[in-house]
């Protein structure tokens, strides 16, 4: 069977194609065409059936991650949209949930909601928190208001009305006011799009929801129109947030779900690539010019967050427009390959600025002026000047190494590889904090995970950081440069559907429980249907679960399996032990009470068959200096191509070069390469 | 080579990355285990590591700035009383001593000592908010209190572990003197098991370091922040500059005023708050004590200085406060302090008025400067469970020099905290809120409009008991530069049955199902003069709700015509002949 896969990020476009029936897996990157995002989709995808010999209509699958939909909305180029609410509440945007994530900052300023005030409507209704109606809805009022947002030009609207997390009917009842004024105006209520308490996150969801509704719409119309015209016969299917792929009709219909697309294929990857060298916990590392990601895999499964920021402010917590959909969990910082170092009063800090690609670290001879991290890498003899993009980009190893002294060595009174070092050292530092976010204090014992490294600078910094945290191994997969498109390739369709019900697990709640997981079953049939291969659905539930009394949960997989008197306790069980495994505590005899509830429909694909990466036939091997302060600076190392190493590996130093990324093996660590072509590096135990 | 030296700037900046990573870590496990929602809602704490002289090597970022750089007074205490070869591994100290730590007695310090191959390294510390401390009133917030016996027990650095052992008879002494040992307990465990975290941490750093590299790079961050605010001090004008502000009352002695004079002098690169002009402490539970007086200080030079920098002792170096005991933000013994954290927002806005004078470009108009708390308190008919309910609200900020303030944020003495969702509040309390939103018009009106207050309305649903404190109606946040000020925060209680009154503080008021509570809180100042804004924004100002027709025209002197335009005419007119008179009044 023949897949082909294209991830479009804003500077590459990246297309794999993998051949169930040999095993081949070949890889095209081209830059990407903003204008017309269909352009460089079609002219790789034309290249890759040009390398098979094969015609469009021989494809089984075509699997897509974009980022359109985020872009649209941190650039503010989404829809005009109205929100409609509950009267009284037309500022739960505005007042949003006050996190002052900068504290000491007189000029702080708040997430800027997607819609202006003038363009929230209140209408009259109110439901209590259980779902009964306090107030009815007033008609005249959802005609006042459809009217205003219609003669101010809106073009989508969303619906968020008080606790309709409970209840949907209100909110059901205007869109279907809106649908007889307005058929033409796309409506997202917050009790489809994200029934979940918490009135600002779950309106603020909604809004994102029909604020780039509109432009995905039209974006993956005109590219499954393209992709028709040229003969492709199979619909693109898209890769959500959550890891999961979908039908175009569904991202169309709940685009918020595909904000974390590409993200979520690279986690994906990562976990594949765990499974396939016996790795079932991995830590996800993806480092590229401008940022680093961090993500998990617990027991073979990529972690699952149940919301995330979008557009946060230098990556602070509560600077960015929260998210309520599930999402693989990611932590973003701002350390990035291009990030920028600088002396601030007598110390090294680097990033989160960053010189970006334009005009990018100092050695890539484009007018940057300030040292990064890879002007620092290029100076420790870690990148090779003349092989940079597989050779296709020289680099200037003395301007780097000049800029340097200058900005850093001279004021501290260091030598080149000294200041270049405590550049390379102190980025580690903050990368080493966020690791051990994501690790140590979400409950992740580092001994148990393997680290893998994928990116364009990931691989570079990634033994040094699983020494500082304690992990014992480093994979850096084959293909790693495309990593997400390999990723998409391996995905299967998935749907999760949740609500928020507050119970407590205690046999009175066994009614209820069984009623809101039948209608979570009918909600996911629902959208099953727009699935175009629907058939062998696989079910799992999991929910969001506390001690009462407390105001975070956590996530817990829940039983499957008939719910009936015995539920609350086996369900009670798997809390314990995941609150145990976060928190380091249990309280046996504590009454457990469930917030969220969710149920994921994933239709497992058809098996991929073998993977063979096209291995580079670049047989380099040489030698040259590079710094490694436990062997006493800069020593001679050996440099070899990925293909050049085979199983019987090299003990470090050493650096292993492909044409898109670097990694450095250090002093003692052992590498190899196992038959898939991924290379895993053991930690030397007794270094860590 | 130089890396090898004890005090090279690499090794230096990794430490001093590790140990504020480390101050995080202790706020991320402590906010995640704690069971009170103040701790884990609103984040009511901070967590830091002290070195073993009881100087602050770091805060977490996160938590209450309002605990800036006090930290240290808590566990002076301890050594003066236990010496600097009192402690051992194990030993847990708890204290909310007012005479110590100068706040109400919820904010419960718990720290630990650490070690590193039997030598004490330093004192990891935390304190949180208790949901309640025993005293006459649960939740413990009381308007009414003059002195701190009424308002709880007080735990003088008590040691309640020793050696790793727990002291059982001061944890039953404990236990019996709060109203939710539950809660409290869990919250003291979260305490603990950030503090011992924190323990392994700092020996591992130790360990992988050494204790002389560890404490050059606690020098030399020192040193570090040092020179920023030194740098920083000198964007401001030298000179000495004063100003002064007034609360209202201090709830008992009712309507007479309170003051509040700062005078900063800035010099040489270095900052001296004089608070000697200082209204003398109060009867009324709004007193503060040394440590908190201080502490003011210490944040207004942050803010003025060195906002991105993590809080550590040499920030503070350039600072000198002369600060008489007795104030009311260094009220001795038995002082009440239920309300502590009110006058420190107005003192803190005092020193940066003063500053303004230095720095006019730089320092934004006055923000609503206030807590606007409720406390409601009950047994919910729905569960039979009791319930408290303390929840502040949020405000506007003062205009910038060059833009607008924003509207409904949190306090300047308010830190990485979360409101509670209406949808949340109302499961968890007898309430139904009938609204939350913007208030119109209470801004105030400048060339650049300050941020608007809120109004929240509350519907009991089931029977409670209210108190409130609203404050800033005699002196509203004041504008800068020609802007009018803010409107003030009140209460108004309308009970079934009787008329709606207006309040500023309501001490034990008993509310029954069916009774209104409305909390409106003021807003930001406004900069620079109204008859200057841009007529555009005004009238973007009236489509959006935040000012009103009837504001724009005597505020701004701006007509709008029916459509919502600007009657360019009209408004030129208008602002002439109000210019006029301004000139022919003056």
């Amino acid at each position: 069977m023949i897949r082909i896969s294209f991830d479009i990020g804003g500077t590459f476009t990246d297309c794999v194609l993998h051949d169930g029936a040999g095993g081949r897996v070949l890889a095209h990157k081209l830059p990407s065409t903003p204008a017309d995002p269909a352009q460089a989709v079609l002219t790789g995808l034309d290249a890759l059936l040009g390398q098979a010999g094969l015609a469009p209509a021989n494809v089984a699958a075509v699997l897509h991650a974009t980022t359109v939909a985020t872009n649209a909305v941190i650039e503010r180029k989404g829809a005009p949209t109205a929100l409609i609410t509950t009267a009284g509440f037309r500022d739960v945007l505005i007042i949003g949930r006050q996190k002052r994530y900068e504290t000491y900052d007189l000029y702080l300023d708040k997430p800027e909601p997607l819609v202006q005030r003038r363009h929230i409507l209140e209408v009259a209704e109110r439901l209590a928190a259980d779902g009964t109606v306090v107030e009815s809805l007033d008609p005249a009022s959802v005609d006042a208001a459809i009217e205003r947002a219609l003669a101010s030009g809106r073009q989508s609207v969303a619906i968020a009305l008080l606790h309709a997390y409970a209840n949907p009917t209100h909110e059901q009842m205007v869109a279907a006011r809106l649908a007889e004024r307005a058929p033409n105006v796309p409506v997202s209520l917050s009790s489809d799009i994200s029934p979940k308490f918490r009135e600002y996150e779950r309106t603020n969801t909604t809004v994102v929801n029909a604020y780039v509704r509109p432009v995905v719409d039209r974006y993956l119309g005109q590219l499954q129109d393209a992709l028709k015209q040229r003969g492709f016969q199979r619909e693109m299917m898209v890769m959500q947030s959550n890891g999961g792929l979908v039908s175009p009709a569904l991202a169309r219909r709940y685009p918020v779900r595909i904000l974390e697309s590409g993200p979520a294929a690279g986690v994906l990857m990562a976990s594949l690539v765990g499974e396939a060298v016996g790795a079932r916990h991995v830590i996800t590392f993806d480092m590229g010019g401008t940022t680093a990601k961090l993500g998990a895999v617990d027991d073979g499964q990529p972690a699952i967050a149940p919301a995330f920021e979008v557009d946060p402010v230098r990556y602070r917590k509560g600077s960015g427009l929260p998210v309520s959909v599930p999402a693989v969990e990611l932590l973003e910082i701002g350390a990035g390959g291009g990030s920028i170092a600088s002396l601030d009063m007598g110390m090294i800090g680097v990033g989160p600025q960053s010189a970006g690609a334009e005009p990018g670290p100092i050695c890539y001879g484009k007018g940057g002026r300030q040292p990064t991290v890879t002007d620092a890498n290029l100076v420790l003899g870690y990148i090779d000047p003349g092989y940079f993009n597989g050779g296709t980009m020289p680099l200037d190893a003395a301007a780097a190494a000049a800029g340097i002294r200058q900005h850093i060595g001279q004021p501290l009174g260091l030598s080149d590889g000294e200041a270049a070092w405590g550049i390379h050292l102190v980025a580690t530092g903050n990368m080493e904090h966020a690791m051990r976010l994501v690790s140590v204090e979400r409950g992740r014992d580092p001994r148990r995970y393997a680290l893998v490294a994928f990116g364009g600078a990931g691989p570079l910094h990634a033994a040094r950081l699983a020494r500082a945290i304690g992990i014992p191994r480093v994979v850096v997969p084959a293909a790693a440069g495309v990593g997400s498109a390999v990723g998409l390739l391996q995905a299967e369709p998935r749907i999760d559907v949740s609500a928020t019900r507050l119970m407590r697990l205690e046999a009175a709640s066994v009614p209820a429980m069984a009623e809101l997981y039948s209608e979570l079953e009918r909600r996911a049939r629902a959208e099953l249907a727009l699935l175009s291969d629907a058939g062998g659905v696989r079910w799992s539930r999991y929910g969001y679960l506390r001690y009462a009394g407390q105001g975070f949960e956590v996530h817990v997989d829940l039983p499957d399996g008939a719910i009936d008197e015995s539920y609350p306790a086996r369900a009670a069980a798997a809390f314990h032990d995941a609150y145990q495994r976060k928190h380091r505590y249990r309280d046996e005899a504590g009454a457990v009470e469930a917030v969220d509830w969710a149920l994921v429909a994933s239709l497992p694909r058809p098996p991929t068959g073998e993977w063979r990466f096209a291995a580079s036939a670049d047989q380099r091997q040489g030698r040259r200096n590079a710094w490694f302060p436990e062997a006493g600076g800069f020593v001679e190392t050996a440099v070899m191509a990925r293909a050049s190493i085979g199983s019987q590996g090299i003990v470090g130093p050493a650096i292993v070069e492909d044409p898109d990324c670097t990694t450095v093996v250090l002093p003692g660590d052992l590498a190899r390469i196992d038959a898939s072509g991924h290379l895993l590096i053991d930690i030397a135990r007794d270094r860590t | 080579m130089s890396l090898e030296r004890p005090n090279d700037p690499v090794t230096a900046e990794v430490v001093r990355h590790a140990l504020i990573a480390l101050a995080e870590e202790m706020t991320i496990n402590l906010a995640r285990t704690a069971h009170s929602t103040i701790v884990y809602e609103v984040q009511d704490f901070a967590t830091g590591i002290l070195d073993a002289q009881a100087r602050l090597v770091a805060q977490a970022p996160g938590g209450l700035p309002l605990f800036v750089g006090d930290l240290d007074a808590a566990v002076k205490d301890g050594l003066a009383l236990f010496g600097a070869d009192g402690f051992q591994p194990g030993d847990v100290v708890l204290t909310n001593h007012t005479g110590t730590c100068g706040q109400h007695l919820n904010n419960i310090v718990v720290y630990t000592p650490a070690f590193h191959e039997g030598r004490l390294i330093g004192f990891p510390v935390t304190r949180a908010h208790w949901p309640d401390v025993g005293g006459k009133l649960a939740g413990g917030f009381l308007t009414d209190a003059v002195s701190s016996f009424e308002e709880g027990i007080q735990f003088r650095s008590l040691k309640i572990y020793k050696a790793g052992q727990p002291d059982a008879e001061l944890l039953r002494l404990i236990r019996h003197n709060v109203r939710l040992p539950e809660i409290s307990f869990g919250d003291l465990r979260a305490q603990i098991a950030a503090c011992r975290l924190a323990e392994r941490r700092l020996a591992e750093l130790h360990r992988k370091y050494g204790g002389a590299r560890v404490e050059a790079a606690v020098a030399a961050s020192w040193d570090h922040a040092e020179r920023i605010v030194r740098q920083a001090l000198g964007n401001y004008r030298e000179g000495s500059y004063q100003a002064e502000s007034f609360l209202d009352d201090d709830g008992v002695d009712l309507g007479r005023p309170i003051r509040i004079h700062a005078r900063v002098t800035i010099a040489d690169r270095a900052m001296t708050v004089d608070f000697t002009g200082m209204n003398a402490q109060v009867r009324g539970p709004i007193n503060s004590g040394m440590a908190a007086g201080i502490s003011a200080a210490r944040l207004a030079l942050k803010y003025l200085c060195a906002p991105e920098l993590p809080p550590n002792e040499g920030c503070f170096r350039p600072l000198q406060v002369i600060l008489p005991p007795g104030t009311l933000i260094s009220a001795e013994e038995p002082a009440a302090m239920s309300w502590w954290q009110t006058p420190i927002l107005t003192v803190i806005d005092t020193v940066l008025k003063a500053v303004s004078e230095a720095a006019p470009e730089r320092i934004p108009a006055a923000h609503y400067s206030d807590i606007s708390c409720m406390l409601l308190t009950g047994r919910d008919a729905r569960s039979g469970r009791a319930f408290t309910n303390i929840e502040p609200t949020a405000g506007g900020w003062g205009a910038r020099p060059h833009g607008d303030g924003p509207s409904a944020t949190y306090t300047i003495g308010h830190g990485d905290t979360f409101n509670i969702p209406v949808e949340v509040l109302e499961t968890r309390f007898p309430l139904h809120v009938e609204r939350y939103g913007l208030r119109r018009d209470s801004g105030g009106p400048g060339r650049w409009r300050g941020g608007l207050g809120l109004e929240r309305i509350y519907r009991m649903a089931g029977n409670g008991l209210f108190n409130g404190l609203s404050e800033r109606s005699v002196c509203p946040p004041w504008g800068l530069a020609g802007g009018a000020a803010g409107r003030s925060g009140e209460i108004v209680l309308a009970r079934v049955g009787h008329r709606p009154r207006r309040y500023h503080k309501v001490t034990g008021l008993g509310l029954k199902a069916g009774d209104l509570f409305t909390f409106r809180t003021g807003g930001g100042g406004g900069y620079g003069d109204p008859l200057e804004r841009e007529p555009e924004r005004v009238r973007l100002d009236v489509a959006q709700g935040h000012v009103s027709r009837r504001q724009a025209r005597q505020a701004y002197g701006v007509v709008l015509r029916r459509n919502g335009e600007v009657d360019a005419e009209a408004t030129a007119a208008l602002r002439a002949a109000r210019q006029a008179a301004l000139a022919g009044g003056g």
